[in-house]
C-alpha cells in the first residue's frame, strides 16, 4: 500500500508541471498524505544528517533559500522546499522528490503548522525568526500561534537545537527554558526606527505585560528590548549583525560577529529584513560546520525568491515587485523604498483569496503615508483595488492622482505605456496578486514560471 | 466651525483590525465639511472624564489584550455610562460591542464585566464566525446597506432596550441565529463589523458625526452629502462579491 501511495503521488508529481498546477509543488504530497498519512515521518527518517526547519511570519522563504544555497555550495546533498510550498502537502512533495543520497533536509514551514511538522519530521534544528500579525481570518489570532510555539518548545528534546531571533521578545520568552539555544540579532544600526510602528504587536513584556523599553527598534516590535518590571531582556547575541549598510533597493552589506570571529557579508537583497534573513541562514550554516568563506560566497550569489524584490524588465522600464502580505512586511518594504534615491512609480495590488487572507483590514495598519512624497504616479489594483483607493484617499493622498486598475493585463499595459523610459516601477502585491502579476508577465514572455527558477 | 472631541479608548491594545482607519474617516469627513476633530487617546490608568468628549471609539483586540484592558475599563465604567446618558456618540467595534454590554463569558466560564451602555450579553461559542457581511441597517428613519467583515467567537444576545444595528443579508451577525447584527441604544452603536467599518460605510460615519456635532453644539445639525466614486465603487463591489458564489 505504501509503495502504491508513493507511486500514485510520483505520477502526479510528474504530471502536474505539465498540467500547470503551480509546478506541482503541493499536489503530489497532498495525494500521498491522503493515501498514507504517516508518509512524512517515514520519508524524513532517511534524512540522517539533519532535518532543519525554518519558520516565521516573514522571511522564511528567503532564509530557507539562502541556507539551501550555502549548503549547496558546501557540496552537501540536500533537499529543500525552496519554492515556498510550506504546508504539509508541500513538505511531503519535497520529500517525495528526495533522492537517496540526500541526507540533509531544509524546510520552510508555515507558522500555523510548525508544531505538527516539527514532530512529524523529527526536526533536529529549528530556526525561529519572527511572529507578526498575519491573516487573522485563517489562524485566529497571533497569541494562539505564540502559545502553540511555546508548547512545542516545552516538549522538545534537549538535543534539538533552537536558533532564535533574540530581537523578537515573544520568541525569546517562548524558548528561554530550552537548554540548547543559539541567539542571533542586530547590533546598533543607524537604520533603526524612531518609534514603534502602529502595526506592531507585543511591545508588552511577554512575561509580565509591562510596557517594554527599547534602546533600538528595527522592525515592528523587534529590536534591543528590556522589561524594567520583571527584568526580562534581550539575551546576549551569539551571532550579531553590525556595521549594517543598506544600499538602496538593491543590496546589503554587514558584519557578523560571533565567538569564532567577524565576517563581512554582502547580499543582493535589499532592506533590514534581509539582514535578518541572511544572518539567520549564516547562523544555521555555522551549526553544520560549513566554512565561513563558503557561506559568504553563497550568500553573495543568492537572488531574491520570486516576487520578493524580483526585478523584471518591461521594455525600457524596470519593474520591481516586493511582496507585501501583512503590515510588518509592508512597512519593511516601505522603509526599503525610502532608500531609493529618486521618486518612483508605484502600483499596490490587493487580493483577498485564502492565501492572501480574506480579511483585508490590515492595509489600514500599514504606514503608506511615509512614502507619499516619493510617489510619481500611483496605481491600485487587484480584487480589492477600491479598498486600497480608500486607504490612500483617507491617508491624504489626492484621489485624482490615484488610478484604479483592477484588471491585471490592463494594469501592465498602462504601466508600460505611461511610465517614461528608464524609470522604475515598484509593485507591492499581496501573495496571489503577485502570482497573478507574474502569470501575466510570463504569458507575455517577460519572465519565467516561478517553479523554473534555480536557487 | 465646530471641533468634535473624539476619545479613542485603548488605542495601544485594541487596534487589531485596522481600527485606525475608522478614526481617519471620522477626522477627514469632518475636515471636508470645514469642521475639525481633536483625538484624545486614553489608555490603561488614564482617567475618562464624561464631559470631555462628543464621540467615543473602542476597537477590537486579541483575547490577551481584551483581558488586560477589561479590569481598567471597569474603573472607567461609571464615567462612560454618564457620557452615554448625556448623548455622546459611541462606536464600539468587535471586542468593543462585547465590553459595551453587561458582560462577556469566555469558554472557561469566566465573565469579564462590561460597562452596560448596551443592553446585551455575550458568551463564547464553539467556532469563530468569520467572513464578509452585508446588512440592511436602520438608524432612526434612515435605512441603508452596511458592508464589513466579521471574525468573532462571541455570541451576542440583545436585551429589550437595545435595537439591532441591522438585519443580516450575508454573514453571521451577533450570534449566527437571530439574523441581527450589532446594537443601538441612545447614541451608542456596537457592532462586530470591521474592515475597517467606516471607510466603506459613509452614511453610518456621517450619522455618528451628526450625533457628535449635535452633542457639541446642543442643536440640530445636518451634514452635506459627500459623493466620491471610490467609496461608492468599493461598497457596490463588496455587496456584489458577498452575493456571488466564490
Amino acid at each position: 500500500m505504501r509503495h502504491f501511495a508513493r507511486f500514485i503521488a510520483k505520477a502526479i508529481a510528474f504530471l502536474s508541471p505539465v498540467l500547470k498546477q503551480g509546478g506541482g509543488t503541493s499536489a503530489p504530497g497532498l495525494a500521498l498524505l491522503k493515501l498514507d498519512p504517516k508518509a512524512i515521518t517515514r520519508m524524513a527518517n532517511g534524512l540522517s544528517d539533519g532535518r532543519i526547519v525554518v519558520s516565521a511570519t516573514n522571511g522564511k522563504t528567503t532564509t530557507t533559500r539562502i541556507l539551501s544555497k550555502i549548503i549547496d555550495k558546501a557540496n552537501i546533498p540536500s533537499v529543500s522546499n525552496a519554492a515556498g510550498a510550506n504546508l504539509k502537502s508541500g513538505i511531503a512533495t519535497t520529500l517525495l522528490r528526495r533522492s537517496s543520497n540526500h541526507k540533509l533536509g531544509v524546510f520552510e514551514v508555515d507558522e500555523g503548522v510548525l508544531p505538527e511538522i516539527v514532530a512529524e519530521i523529527n526536526a533536529n534544528t529549528i530556526v525561529l525568526m519572527n511572529l507578526f500579525r498575519d491573516q487573522l481570518d485563517r489562524y485566529g489570532e497571533l497569541e494562539k500561534i505564540r502559545e502553540n510555539w511555546k508548547l512545542m518548545i516545552d516538549g522538545l528534546p534537549a538535543s534539538t537545537k533552537l536558533l532564535v531571533n533574540a530581537d523578537d521578545p515573544s520568541l525569546v520568552f517562548a524558548s528561554l527554558d530550552h537548554p540548547n539555544l543559539v541567539f542571533f540579532g542586530l547590533g546598533d544600526t543607524r537604520y533603526a526606527l524612531e518609534s514603534i510602528p502602529h502595526a506592531a504587536d507585543s511591545s508588552q513584556c511577554p512575561r509580565c505585560n509591562n510596557q517594554l523599553q527599547y534602546s533600538q527598534i528595527t522592525i515592528s516590535h523587534m529590536g534591543d528590548w528590556s522589561c524594567t518590571q520583571c527584568g526580562l531582556s534581550r539575551p546576549n547575541l551569539d551571532f550579531e549583525a553590525t556595521e549594517i549598510e543598506l544600499q538602496g533597493v538593491e543590496s546589503i552589506k554587514f558584519k557578523i560577529l560571533s565567538r569564532t570571529g567577524e565576517e563581512v557579508i554582502e547580499a543582493k537583497l535589499p532592506g533590514l529584513y534581509n539582514v535578518y534573513n541572511a544572518l539567520a541562514a549564516f547562523t544555521a550554516a555555522k551549526q553544520l560546520d560549513i566554512e565561513t568563506a563558503v557561506a559568504r560566497t553563497a550568500i553573495a550569489s543568492v537572488n531574491a525568491a520570486f516576487g520578493r524584490t524580483e526585478s523584471i524588465q518591461l521594455g525600457d522600464k524596470k519593474l520591481t515587485m516586493l511582496l507585501a502580505k501583512n503590515p510588518a512586511g509592508a512597512n519593511s518594504n516601505l522603509d526599503t523604498l525610502l532608500l531609493h534615491p529618486d521618486r518612483f512609480h508605484l502600483a499596490v495590488l490587493l487580493n483577498d483569496r485564502i492565501a492572501d487572507g480574506k480579511d483585508v483590514s490590515w492595509i489600514w495598519d500599514v504606514d503608506y503615508e511615509k512614502i507619499f512624497h516619493k510617489i510619481e504616479s500611483m496605481h491600485v489594483g487587484g480584487e480589492r483595488a477600491y479598498d486600497l483607493a480608500l486607504r490612500f484617499m483617507y491617508g491624504g493622498y489626492s484621489p485624482e492622482r490615484i488610478t484604479v486598475n483592477d484588471k491585471i493585463g490592463h494594469l501592465i499595459d498602462c504601466l508600460m505605456t505611461e511610465t517614461p523610459s528608464n524609470e522604475t516601477i515598484f509593485v507591492l502585491p499581496s501573495y496571489t496578486a503577485m502570482l497573478d502579476l507574474r502569470g501575466e508577465l510570463v504569458n507575455r514572455g517577460l519572465t519565467h514560471d516561478f517553479w523554473e527558477e534555480g536557487l | 466651525m465646530t471641533t468634535v472631541r473624539i476619545c479613542h479608548l485603548y488605542p495601544e491594545n485594541m487596534n487589531i483590525y485596522g481600527d485606525r482607519g475608522n478614526i481617519s474617516v471620522l477626522i477627514k469627513r469632518l475636515e471636508w465639511r470645514g469642521h475639525s476633530a481633536i483625538i484624545t487617546r486614553i489608555g490603561i490608568g488614564e482617567e475618562f472624564l464624561p464631559g470631555d468628549f462628543d464621540l467615543c471609539y473602542l476597537g477590537g483586540g486579541q483575547d490577551r489584550d481584551q483581558n488586560i484592558i477589561a479590569s481598567d475599563l471597569a474603573k472607567k465604567a461609571a464615567g462612560i455610562r454618564c457620557a452615554a446618558d448625556d448623548g455622546v456618540a459611541f462606536l464600539w467595534v468587535c471586542g468593543g460591542i462585547q465590553l459595551a454590554g453587561h458582560g462577556y463569558t469566555d469558554s472557561y466560564g469566566t465573565t469579564l464585566p462590561g460597562v452596560g451602555i448596551l443592553d446585551l450579553e455575550t458568551v463564547a461559542g464553539e467556532e469563530r464566525l468569520i467572513g464578509d457581511v452585508v446588512l440592511d441597517a436602520n438608524i432612526g428613519d434612515a435605512s441603508f446597506p452596511i458592508v464589513g467583515y466579521e471574525n468573532h467567537i462571541g455570541r451576542t444576545y440583545l436585551g429589550p432596550d437595545a435595537r439591532p444595528l441591522g438585519t443580516v443579508i450575508k454573514g453571521f451577525g451577533n450570534n449566527g441565529t437571530s439574523g441581527d447584527e450589532g446594537a443601538v441604544q441612545q447614541r451608542v452603536i456596537g457592532t462586530y463589523l470591521h474592515g475597517p467599518l467606516l471607510p466603506k460605510n459613509p452614511i453610518l460615519a456621517d450619522e455618528l458625526l451628526i450625533w457628535s456635532l449635535e452633542h457639541r453644539s446642543s442643536g440640530k445639525v445636518s451634514l452635506d452629502p459627500l459623493g466620491d466614486d471610490f467609496t461608492e465603487a468599493a461598497q457596490a463591489r463588496a455587496i456584489e462579491r458577498a452575493h456571488a458564489k466564490r
